[in-house]
């Protein structure tokens, strides 16, 4: 771990010297917050890459998410007004960009991290749901259509892609069962689902432990380069 | 590799399997509880903590996650088991890093309360709170 050497600042009783005392502080408050800045920008744009790389460790042949929605939308903010200040996102909280095509639906992001629950498989009674048959129950009535691969039968509206608004009609219709998370693969126009019974995938929790390990080791060194004077050994 | 799964499930199971249906709370993720309230109790990381290395060829100290899911049909049975084994955590010496009702995913009428819980453990099986 680096330790962070400062500029001296001296001073004498002349009115001056105190003066010049006081600048000093002064640009050292500013460039520290600039470091600070620097710090938290250089970790977040790791963190994106080392996000996504922890995400690519969980992904498994056949599964949905291994289209490249969920790593897109991977990124980072810094936060406004508030020096060394940042979020490292991923997902998207609610579905205000279902309907950006670069992005899809993404607000399962969350259940990769944490799991996605019980699957549908079964009542709270204990016995057992035939999604299929729901599921076909649901297509006749035109709510939705077998997904998995298809790129003719999504029930968009007005040619507007609106999965999950679909999906949560699919939730009405069978009192509460039956959810999931369909997008569409911008490359090759086929829609993909992503469904419940999943155990949780820490991929966030993990790049936290990275950017947390990395802040100790590489912290200094940063910080260091905006403090005119200083340095880090 | 610095190893208390086991201990730490054990502790926190005799406290709440009496609590939930027979068999249902487990140490590894179940999509098909058939019955509730359900519950698992896993550990989800294990990292060496690199500034607590020696120059002696064992791992001194490791830092675990454990992640806590509870099931159930009312917010009320989820919320006294919750309770039972977050006290088993946090006497143990963890920290709950994060809690939350979050959506079951596919079947949102069942209650479903997660909590992440952290902390060193060391070669003996001591157990330290982060700072």
């Amino acid at each position: 771990m680096g330790k962070i050497i400062f500029k001296e600042i001296k001073m004498t009783l002349d009115p001056e010297s105190i003066q010049h005392a006081i600048d000093d502080v002064r640009n050292l408050n500013t460039d520290l917050q600039m470091a600070l800045d620097a710090l938290c920008e250089s970790l977040l744009k790791d963190g994106v890459m080392i996000a996504r790389l922890n995400l690519r460790r969980y992904f498994t042949k056949g599964d949905g998410a291994n289209k490249g929605n969920l790593l897109r939308s991977i990124r980072y903010e810094m936060a406004n007004g508030k020096s060394g200040e940042g979020y490292l996102m991923a997902g998207y909280p609610n579905d205000h960009m279902s309907d950006n095509p670069l992005y899809s639906n993404v607000s399962y992001a969350v259940f990769f991290e944490f799991g996605f629950g019980t699957s549908n498989h079964y009542r709270q009674d204990g016995s057992r749901i035939n999604s299929s048959k729901a599921y076909n129950v649901l297509k006749s009535q035109g709510l939705v259509a077998r997904s998995e691969g298809r790129t003719s039968d999504h029930p968009s509206k007005k040619g507007k892609y609106r999965p999950s608004k679909e999906y949560k009609m699919i939730e009405n219709a069978q009192g509460g069962q039956f959810r999931g998370w369909v997008y569409k693969d911008r490359w090759t126009g086929k829609f993909y689902t992503v469904r419940g019974g999943q155990p949780p995938k820490p991929f966030m929790y993990n790049t936290l432990l990275d950017l947390m390990d990395k802040a100790q080791r590489n912290g200094a060194d940063i910080i260091a380069e905006y403090l005119p004077g200083g340095g880090a050994y | 590799m610095i190893d208390y799964e086991v201990n730490v499930f054990d502790r926190v199971y005799r406290k709440v399997a009496p609590m939930c249906a027979k068999g249902k709370f487990v140490s590894v993720y179940v999509p098909d509880p058939t019955a509730f309230p359900a519950g698992s109790l896993m550990e989800l990381t294990n990292r060496t903590v690199r500034k607590r290395q020696s120059s002696t060829p064992i791992e001194n100290f490791a830092v675990v996650m454990y992640q806590l899911d509870i099931y159930a049909k009312t917010k009320a049975e989820a919320r006294s088991v919750l309770n039972a084994a977050d006290d088993e955590m946090i006497s143990m010496g963890f920290t709950r890093v994060g809690g939350d009702y979050l959506d079951n995913s596919d079947n949102v009428n069942i209650f479903r309360y997660t909590a992440r819980y952290e902390a060193e453990i060391d070669r003996e099986g001591n157990i330290y709170r982060i700072s």
